[in-house]
This record gives C-alpha cells, structure tokens and sequence, in this order.
C-alpha cells in the first residue's frame, strides 16, 4: 500500500543566487568588511583584514557595521560598499 | 499574484503504519518526537472549512521573504497533533511572529535560543481547550503541546530553523519543543491581559514573545505585597538575563490574589517592578554587560554604549533597570490554584530585543 505524505517543507530561499567571481589576486585589493555589529564580529575582521594586508598584498580595507545584528544590511549600503572594494567578507561576532 | 514555492509530496511505500512515521524521521521532518504522517486527507481536514484557503500566505518572513501557506502550515500541524479547530490559533501566531518588528529571522537563527513563547486570552482557551491551570507550562493538554509544537516545526521545515544550521542556538531551551498556555482570566485580579490592551473580553487572541528560558519565582511566606514583588525584583535583575529588554511575569493565583486583596492594580504592579528590578552600574560593568563604545548592544539610554566598560568611580550610585518603562513588564495570571511558584521570562538576548506581538484570533 502507498500513501502520500504532504511535504511540510519549503524550498530554501536564495537558491538562485550566485556569488560573484573570486578575485585571482588580492594584490593592491581594498577589503570590504561587514559587521554584524557586536564587539567580536569587529575583532574577527579586522584581524582578518589585517593579516589580508600583511600576508596576501591587499591594500587596504573598508568596515560597514549593521545599524542592528537582527536584519540584513541596507541594499543601498551594500551596493555603495561593493562599488568601493574589491571583495567583502561578512562576520557574525557574538 | 507570483506563485508560492512548492515542494512535492512524497510517496511512501507502506509495509506497516509505523513505516510511515519513519519515513518522516528520514526526511528530517521532526523535532526528535514521532510526528503524525501528514497525509493529504488529514492535511485537508485541517483547512477545510476553515478562515483560509489551502494557498493563502499565513507568514512571510521578512528577512528572506519565505511564504508560508496555509496548506505548508496544516501539514505541521497535522504532524504536532493539532486537531482542526486549533488551526485559527495556529495562524494567528504565524501572523504574529512575521511582523516585521519581531524580527522572526534573528529570533530562530540567534545563539541565544529563543523560544516562541504564546499566550492565548479569549474565550476560544474553553471552546477548544487550552489550559490555564495547574501545570501551565508543562505537558499533558492536546491544545497546548500540540499549537506550540506546530510553530517550532513551521520554523524547521519551512524557515530551515535546524539545529546546527540556521538555528545557532548555543543551548536553547525545552520550551522550544512547544511553549503554549492560556491566562487564567477568571482567576486573575485585573482585566485580562489582552483587554488591557484595548481588545473586548469576547475577542480571542495570541501573544507571542521571543523567551529565554523562564525563572521560577518562589514565595511560600506570603507578605506584603512589596515584600512578595521584591522576590520579583530580586529574580528580573538578575545579572545573567538583565537587559534594556522585555519582560513577562505571570503570577501563579496565590500570588495573584495576595495583590489583589491588597488592592493593587496592574499599572502599580508594573511600577513597582520596574522601579526595583535594578542593577547597581558597576554590578552591570563587571558583569561584561557594557561593551566597548561603538558596538551596537547596552542598555537605554544609548548614552551608556559611550562610557569605558571598566568600573568608575560612583557608578555603584548609578542604577541600571530592566527595560526601559513600566510597560515593558507584562503581567499574565496562570496555573495551579495552590502553590507560591510564579514565572519571570526575560525577552531573548541582550539588548532592547523584540516587543510581545498581540494578534487577534479569526475564527470561520
């Protein structure tokens, strides 16, 4: 005997997007950095920024911290920061 | 009208009934608990005559614009055990926990473990039995166990809210696997919480809020009122769950009617916690509360995220309260008629947190 079963899921969201190229070098790169914005969040990147510097050649690196941990960033503030930077590493601190 | 995402039912071959409730585990659709196969005839019993259509959008989580139907939700609610009439209070919670300021995302994703906490006021707590007795928050009543249990699996098969995941809960707590009680309104010294509100006592609703793990507030002695709110106030301040958050404080019936005798009312209550419910600043220091400036968490006013997190001078003069006002301390009465063990629930997180939602119950 079979039965069917209503499936109680959904599909997950953002199945469609795709992540942009990953850079073939972070030479002379500007790192854009997004906090979540509670305290360790800020540690995390900045080290992380710093050793991209240090170890990897990127030049420098700009911070957006999140007005609130609980909603995603701005639309508008992501494209402003992506239209400055080479490549955008986002952290969730505690 | 963009089309609802939809996933396929799924057929599965029955050798005996317990196979079915296998193939659920298998799929990962439960809670770590057996759930009722939701078949598509039991499925359909929970909407059928009901106040929505199988594709009406009962949630649509703001963050990652996810659309639960009504259908998605009865087929939960068939694997929680809900019989159909509990269905209107399933969706008002649904209603409830996507507005927007409830910030549905971060509750089920935090590591602080949020649970969907629900109160029901309203005479549909008889009509379809919820309990709002002795045990109030433990199991044993079909409405209860099975409506909370609903939402939590909503939140894993439709939000992806799984443990280890999304959901980064770093413990959590057993109210996640269902928190749902009613307010014992005829018990209660004061008008019902939802009337408080502005609703009519005829009008059903919910109340949801996003919960940590509640404390027992025990006082079998009895004094004065002050003397018993101070039990109270000593609990809500305490260091481990202090914020500029919410509260929720429901009052087993000895203590409810011990303020009652005295006469005092909801809004005095109210006052008195909030007045008492403090911490001296530099307890808060030293208990890591306060972080570096410019980091988004704190207490209110924003005017502490500016000071050094190290213990100053006088600042065991300066007291810090829970939350911000009065009125962001709820008041419910609920539970056994006997026993001095009343609860505190401290909104999730550390900081201003979510507000309680109040959503009328709509009923075909």
């Amino acid at each position: 005997m079979t039965i069917t079963l209503v499936d109680p899921t959904l599909p997950p969201a953002g199945a469609a997007a795709t992540l942009a190229p990953r850079p073939v070098s972070l030479e002379g790169a500007v790192i854009g950095l997004v906090s979540n914005g509670k305290t360790h969040a800020r540690r995390i990147l900045s080290r992380v920024a710093q050793n991209l510097i240090d170890s990897h050649g990127a030049r420098d690196s700009v911070l957006l911290v999140k007005s609130t941990a609980n909603l995603p960033a701005a639309p508008e503030e992501v494209e402003a920061l992506a239209a400055d930077v080479t490549a955008i590493i986002a952290a969730i601190g505690d | 009208m963009r089309p609802v995402a939809m996933t396929p039912d799924r057929d599965v071959e029955l050798s005996d009934p317990w196979r079915a409730i296998e193939a659920c585990y298998e799929a990962g659709w439960t809670d770590g608990l057996p759930v009722v196969p939701p078949t598509e005839s039991l499925v359909d019993a929970i909407t059928a005559g009901g106040v929505w259509d199988a594709d009406d959008v009962l949630l649509r989580e703001p963050a990652r614009g996810l659309e639960v139907t009504a259908r998605k939700a009865a087929a939960n609610a068939v694997m929680a055990g809900c019989r159909p009439e509990y269905f209107p209070v399933v969706g008002a919670v649904l209603a409830a926990i996507g507005a927007p300021e409830f910030e549905l995302h971060a509750v089920s994703a935090s590591t602080g473990g949020a649970v969907i906490l629900i109160a029901v006021n309203g005479p549909i707590r008889d009509e379809i039995g919820i309990h709002y007795k002795e045990n109030l928050f433990g199991p044993g009543f079909r409405a209860n166990a099975t409506i909370g249990r609903t939402v939590r699996l909503v939140l894993r098969n439709c939000l992806a809210a799984i443990p280890g995941k999304l959901d980064k809960s770093a413990q959590g707590w057993a109210g996640k696997y269902a928190m749902c009680f009613g307010e014992d309104e005829s018990t209660s010294p004061w008008e019902p919480y939802h009337v408080s509100l502005g609703y009519s006592p005829s009008q059903s609703t919910v109340t949801v809020m996003a919960a940590e793990s509640g404390h027992n507030v025990l006082n079998h002695a009895l004094p004065d009122p002050e003397g018993l709110l101070g039990t109270f106030a000593d609990t809500m301040s305490a260091l481990g769950s202090l914020s500029s958050g919410r509260s929720l404080v429901v009052f087993a019936p000895e203590h409810a009617r011990k303020l009652g005798a005295a006469g005092w009312s909801r809004p005095q209550v109210q006052e008195y916690l909030f007045e008492h419910a403090t911490r001296t600043y530099a307890d808060v220091k030293r208990g890591g509360k306060v972080e570096a400036a410019g980091n988004v968490t704190g207490f209110h006013p924003t005017q502490w995220m500016e000071t050094d997190p190290q213990v100053q001078p006088g600042d065991n003069d300066i007291s810090v309260p829970r939350g911000t006002c009065p009125d962001d301390i709820a008041l419910m009465v609920g539970g056994g008629d006997a026993g001095g063990h009343s609860s505190f629930f401290p909104t999730w997180s550390r900081d201003r947190s979510v507000p309680l939602i109040t959503q009328e119950i709509l009923q075909p």
